[in-house]
Order: C-alpha cells, then structure tokens, then sequence
C-alpha cells in the first residue's frame, strides 16, 4: 500500500499546501487579477492605494473559491479528462468535503473583506460572480447544454466590471464594454480547445458544442462569435477608455482574431484543423492579454503625464 | 499491515510523509491567519487616516 492510498483509506489527508493553491486554478485566477486591476485602474477615480491592493486580492480569493467550488463538484468528470485527472480532489490528495469546506471559507471571507475594503457593490457583486460560476455555470449549464460556456463565460467577464465598480462605487457603459468583450471573447477561446479535447468531453460526458453539435457547427459558430467579438473590443477606443493606441492595437490584433477564425473554419483535414485550432486558442489568450494590458497602459501613462 | 498503520495503544501512527505533510499545513494556517491579521490592521489604519483626513 502507497502512502497516499494508505491515508485515503484511513482519512488521513497528504495534501501539501500546494495541492490548496492548485484549487485556487492559479492560472485562470491571474487572467482574473489582470482584468480586474484594468477595470480599476481605468476607472475614473481611485482610493488609496493599500485598499486597492486589498479589492485586487480580494477578488483574487473570490476568483480562487469558485474554483475550488467548482473541482469540488466536477470531480467524477475531472477523473476520467485527461487534462484534469491530476487534480487534487479527483487524484485524493485532498477530500472533496475538504474543498468545499476550503471553497466555502474563501467564498465568504473575500466577500466580507472586498465589501470591508472598498464597498458593497463590488462585493455583491464578487457574490454574484461565484454564484454565478457555481451554481449556473458549473452545476446547472456544464453538464446540460452546449450553450454552457457562452452563458457561462460571464463569470470569467464580471472582474474587470467588480474592478471599476470597486473604484467607483457603480457599473456604467465602461464597465459593461469590459465586461462584454470577455464574454464575446469566451466562446471562440474555449471552442477552440473544445475541438482539440472533445473526444476528453465526450468521454466526460460535457456536452461541448464539438461533442454536441459536430465539428462544422462548431467551426462556424467560432467564426461567428470572433467576428461580433472584433467592433466590440474597438468600442472602448470610441466612447473615450481607450486611447489611439487602443483602437490601432483592438483593429490590427481583431484582424488577426478573425483571419485564425477562418483558418479553422477552412481547415481542410484533421491535422490542419488541430494546428489551426492550437494557433486561435493561444493567439486569443495574447489577444486579450493585449488589449487589456493597451488599455492599463494607456492610462498609466496619462496618468504620469497628467502628474 | 496493522503493525505498520497502529501504534502500541492502538492508535493510528502516522507515516513520515503524512507528519510532514500536517505540518506543512499547519504552517500554511499559520501564515495566512498572520498575513489576514496584518491585512486587517493596515486596513483599519488606513481607513482610520482617511476618516481623520475628513475630520479637518
């Protein structure tokens, strides 16, 4: 008998400090403190810098329980996913009432703490953005519709708007363009490693669009979404967030999203088709990663000139 | 295998690892209940100074 099974038959837990923080999906949870520290600093006023810092992390942690809530629950489906079977809850380092209880702690406490710091707006809703996460997307959607991560993908767009609305203490057209180019955003990434891991999806039973509705529908529906995707992420450029070089960066990037999207709407066989998907799916994390770190730039910028 | 899991008095003895491992943990507690109540007292000491500030 290995020490772990040895404990997982006694109870005893072998979980290290790390396997707390993989809950956590520290990799999702930098996306999240990258485009909330935009939503705040774009905003147009601010508070002191050491309660900013606090309404960062605190969404940070908030980000980190929906996770943990979420390999809490998904865990039979985490087993059989090649990409998630070394999770800690499915591989038994760590209980699954370990993780909820874990989930639950953090939920509550960066909550209580981001409303404590800055106001109840933002914490509210930071509450909404894990219910949200949990119980629509992960409990009710993931399993029952292929439509699960357009709907759901609100979730992951909500930071940068708890961001701006922890600086300003309300949610205007800004805010709400962050948040819908996220969104729009949400769809084409994800697809794009759905075709890629569907036959994982498929044997997890998650009825992703590829596994759902086929490959072509997919493809189409990719294109669709990069193409509503693109004059959204140029809006902050017209109403004024954004500066010219926003706008020149959310054109030429866009073109660039799009011309991805056909190549794997194009794609004639099997192993253009992975190539051309691997090539959207990574170029969509830069392209996102840019226009947000454009906008942070621009502003910071201003912000240094105007002092 | 009951030799290598209980102790004389019937307890459970834990293995090296599983010590090693509870006392990670613990260390971990330990400094995220320090770092929350630094975080706290900075926040309150802010939060106090911009009150005062609006005092004058």
């Amino acid at each position: 008998m290995t020490d772990v099974s040895r404990a997982s038959a006694l109870h005893i837990s072998t979980a290290a400090p790390g396997d707390y923080i993989a809950l956590l999906k520290p990799r999702v949870m930098s996306l999240v403190v990258f485009t909330a520290l935009v939503g705040m600093v774009v905003a147009p006023s601010a508070t002191h810098p050491v309660l900013m810092a606090v309404a960062l992390l605190s969404i940070a942690i908030g980000a980190g329980a929906s996770g943990a809530l979420n390999m809490w629950y998904d865990a039979d489906i985490d087993a059989v996913m090649k990409r998630t079977a070394n999770r800690p809850v499915p591989s038994g380092r760590v209980a699954a009432g370990e993780a909820l209880a874990f989930g639950l702690v953090l939920a509550c406490g960066s909550v209580l703490t981001l409303a404590l710091a800055v106001n109840w707006l933002s914490a509210g809703l930071l509450a909404f953005t894990i219910f949200f996460y949990v119980a629509i997307y992960t409990m009710w959607l993931k399993r029952r519709t292929p439509q699960n991560i357009v709907i759901g993908g609100a979730a992951g767009a909500f930071p940068p708007m708890i961001g701006w609305a922890a600086m300003t203490n309300s949610v205007s057209v800004e805010a709400i363009v962050l948040f819908l180019i996220i969104f729009m955003w949400t769809p084409p990434h994800f697809w794009a490693l759905a075709l890629l891991k569907s036959e994982d999806y498929a044997r997890a039973g998650v009825p992703m669009l590829p596994v759902v509705a086929g490959e072509t529908t997919t493809r189409t529906q990719i294109l669709i979404y990069s193409v509503l995707l693109v004059p959204i992420a140029v809006v902050p450029y017209l109403i004024g967030l954004g500066g010219p070089v926003y706008g020149g960066v959310s054109m030429l990037l866009g073109a660039a999203f799009v011309g991805l999207a056909l190549n794997v709407k194009l794609a004639a066989d099997a192993p253009a088709l992975r190539l051309a998907c691997r090539r959207l799916f990574g170029f969509s994390i830069l392209y996102l990663f840019a226009l947000f770190a454009t906008l942070l730039s621009e502003r910071v910028v201003h912000l240094l000139i105007g002092a | 295998m009951a030799e290598d899991i209980h102790a004389a008095d019937g307890g459970i003895r834990l293995t090296e690892l599983e010590v090693r491992r509870r006392t990670q943990r613990n260390v971990a507690i330990a400094v995220a209940l320090a770092s929350l109540v630094g975080l706290f007292y900075v926040m309150t000491l802010v939060k106090l100074g911009a009150g005062a500030g609006l005092m004058h």
